[in-house]
């Protein structure tokens, strides 16, 4: 277990390093900068801004030295909670959890830390109400299809889980804001301050992930229970709920956690979208903005925070299903 | 996600022995006519495709501006009203209609062709060579695409741009500005969606390459990409055909998507997701702008699954769900 999570974390590191190389150069190779604008700046101006951001050393140089700052120096992870600035809120700080420095934004005045560590927990907020919702109503509407397998459920289940394959994020978010936050007024239409702004973007996001996880459950729990242990266990006078909950569901939501590794990486970029209809200040919205300001070290910051972050959650995924399934090795 | 999991060949199954002894395509062609949605989404894919393509031929009304006419709510005028400067909003739904497809259709053929290509070269070369093919594969998996093809449309933006303007220097590409931006769209959408029908090819080519007529067909001196190309993957087709006609909607929900962000499509073309984009910032007063684009994109993305999934059912192809 620890080796097979000693190995995939190290696997993670070529992975990232190609993901870092490729969003740097990417960058750099391609005309135009963060300040490239329609009037020249003066060159006094424009030297002390290159020799600021280190812009005036070479290429290579620069590469190396990024990837110095973004080394982990330490090992610190319950500092991400700490609340060393004492506003009530965790601090996220990279800096003092791992020693990673993400160097000063182009284009704000914070660092890229600064705005990691104040619109990531945004975004992670977003998304796991997200999540939640999404196994909630998907798991709860794929049991039911499965167990009335052919029946009226399963046909609503099924069509209502084609609905959030076919009607998109964007085109479903407004419509629920027009509903209910223009003509109920219920609900506001954007912004993130209240605990009831987070009900129509968790709602929009989660149905379109809902849709998946109740296709998937459905297959495999039909799969399951038409097994000859299941079988076995109702002849043995087994209740049905005990058949379903202890036997079939263990087995029947393999494909589920199969697919929870990349669905976060959905998730992820489906808040892009969510984060824009809604007005969130969340780490999507920063970063889309970010790529069409040419801000180098925001756009790279942020690419390396997702990448982490969807392999982190895709080995915690592979986790769970060796541990739900028996037959798998963790290897 | 391992692939130890080698999916059965599909092979259409053998002819029926009946006395008309027809063959297994036409079998699974009566077979996809027998399944009332699958007729229902081909037909209406059918009808939006043709609009389409064919609409904006008769009427020029969406690039006509009337200022005095504008946001006019549906009527017998404007089936779909007009918008910001009182262009009619079915014209434009129509054009937008094309790009759309347009970058559906050549997205996923350029996806089609890498992956088939890769598929079935590391499937039948085997060993090392297809182990390191697909370990590449998996790398590539696990990258966050979505977020590189943001940065890709971002940062090529220029260069297309330039790329544009030389195009349409030429008399024949009068009419194309903003060609460039898609067609790097195409290669760029294409570049993601490839993986995973890599994957199926390569497993549905080693499957079928241990069949007695490809020994057959070596046996008769015929060299390894004639036996490749011409025998071994039209076995293969049913699960490509499938998964192309899942990979379409994929694609055009992907171009919405980064159109939507405002990444995608430039005016003056407009494809469905600019159009939602532009309909979902005025919806609060103006909801036809919303309703209608939207409603006919998701029609779309209905009809194409209705017409995959009876396909699958038709030509009898269980791997190709992911």
């Amino acid at each position: 277990m620890l080796r097979f999570v000693v190995r995939r974390l190290l696997q993670a590191v070529p992975v990232m390093l190609v993901i870092v190389t490729v969003a740097f150069f990417l960058q750099r190779f391609v005309p135009g900068g963060p300040f490239t604008t329609e009037k020249r700046l003066p060159p006094e101006v424009q030297r002390n801004l290159d020799a600021y951001y280190h812009l005036d050393d070479s290429l290579g140089k620069q590469y190396a030295d990024y990837l110095r700052d973004l080394c982990p120096k330490r090992f610190y992870p319950h500092r991400l909670l700490a609340d060393a600035n004492h506003d009530g809120r965790a601090d996220f700080d990279l800096k003092s959890a791992f020693g990673i420095d993400l160097r000063p934004s182009f284009r704000s005045s914070r660092t890229v830390n600064e705005i990691i560590a104040a619109e990531l927990p945004v975004s992670l907020t977003l998304g796991a109400l997200a999540l939640g919702l999404a196994l909630l109503l998907g798991l709860t509407a794929g049991a039911l299809a499965a167990l009335r397998h052919n029946r009226w459920p399963d046909h609503l289940g099924s069509a209502l889980a084609l609905t959030g394959i076919c009607v998109p994020t964007f085109v479903l978010g407004p419509l629920l804001v027009l509903v209910f936050a223009v003509y109920l007024r219920w609900l506001n239409a954007s912004g993130w301050q209240e605990a009831r702004d987070a009900v129509l973007p968790a709602l929009v996001l989660g149905f379109a992930y809902a849709a998946p996880v109740a296709r998937l459950a459905r297959g495999g729990l039909i799969e399951v229970l038409n097994q000859d242990f299941i079988r076995t266990a109702r002849a043995k006078g087994a209740s049905e709920a005990r058949v379903v909950l202890r036997h079939a569901l263990r087995g029947g939501l393999l494909p589920v956690v199969a697919w929870l590794g990349p669905a976060t990486a959905g998730i992820l970029t489906g808040s892009f979208v969510i984060e824009k209809i809604f007005q969130i200040p969340g780490l999507g919205r920063e970063f889309v903005t970010s790529v069409g300001n040419r801000d180098y070290t925001l756009v790279l910051g942020t690419v390396v925070v997702y990448a982490a972050f969807i392999i982190v959650c895709n080995l915690l995924a592979d986790i769970a299903q060796a541990w739900m399934n028996p037959k798998l090795t963790l290897e | 996600m391992s692939d130890n999991q080698q999916p059965m060949p599909m092979l259409p199954s053998p002819p029926v022995a009946d006395a008309a002894g027809r063959s297994p395509w036409a079998e699974a062609w009566r077979r996809l006519l027998r399944n009332r949605l699958a007729v229902f989404g081909g037909v209406t894919l059918l009808a939006l495709v043709l609009l389409s393509f064919l609409g904006p031929l008769f009427s020029q009304s969406f690039r006509e501006t009337d200022l005095t006419n504008t946001f006019a709510p549906p009527g017998a005028a404007h089936w779909f009203g007009t918008d910001n400067l009182g262009r009619d909003l079915f014209g434009r739904v129509l054009f937008g209609g094309r790009i759309s497809f347009l970058v559906g259709f050549i997205a996923s053929f350029v996806a089609l062709t890498i992956g088939v290509t890769y598929g079935a070269v590391a499937g039948w070369v085997g060993g090392r060579a297809d182990a390191l093919m697909m370990r590449l594969v998996d790398i590539i998996y696990a990258l966050p695409f979505t977020i590189f093809v943001i940065l890709l449309m971002v940062f090529l933006k220029d260069p297309m741009q330039k790329f544009d303007v030389w195009l349409t220097g030429f008399r024949w590409f009068a009419g194309w500005q903003g060609a460039g931006k898609i067609l790097l769209m195409f290669a760029a959408i294409g570049a993601v969606e490839w993986l995973t029908m890599a994957r199926i090819v390569r497993g549905q080519v080693m499957a079928v390459k241990k069949m007695e007529f490809v020994e057959a067909a070596r046996a008769l001196g015929f060299g390894p990409a004639r036996i490749l190309f011409r025998h071994v993957l039209p076995n293969t087709l049913g699960p490509i055909i499938v998964y192309a006609t899942l990979t379409i909607p994929a694609v055009m929900m992907l171009e919405a998507f980064l159109s939507f962000l405002g990444l995608g499509v430039d005016a003056p073309m407009s494809s469905w997701g600019t159009l939602i984009q532009d309909g979902a910032d005025k919806v609060e007063e103006y909801w036809w702008l919303l309703v209608f684009p939207g409603g006919i994109f998701s029609l779309t993305l209905f009809s194409l699954n209705f017409f995959g999934d009876g396909l699958r059912d038709a030509l009898d192809v269980r791997a190709a769900k992911d």
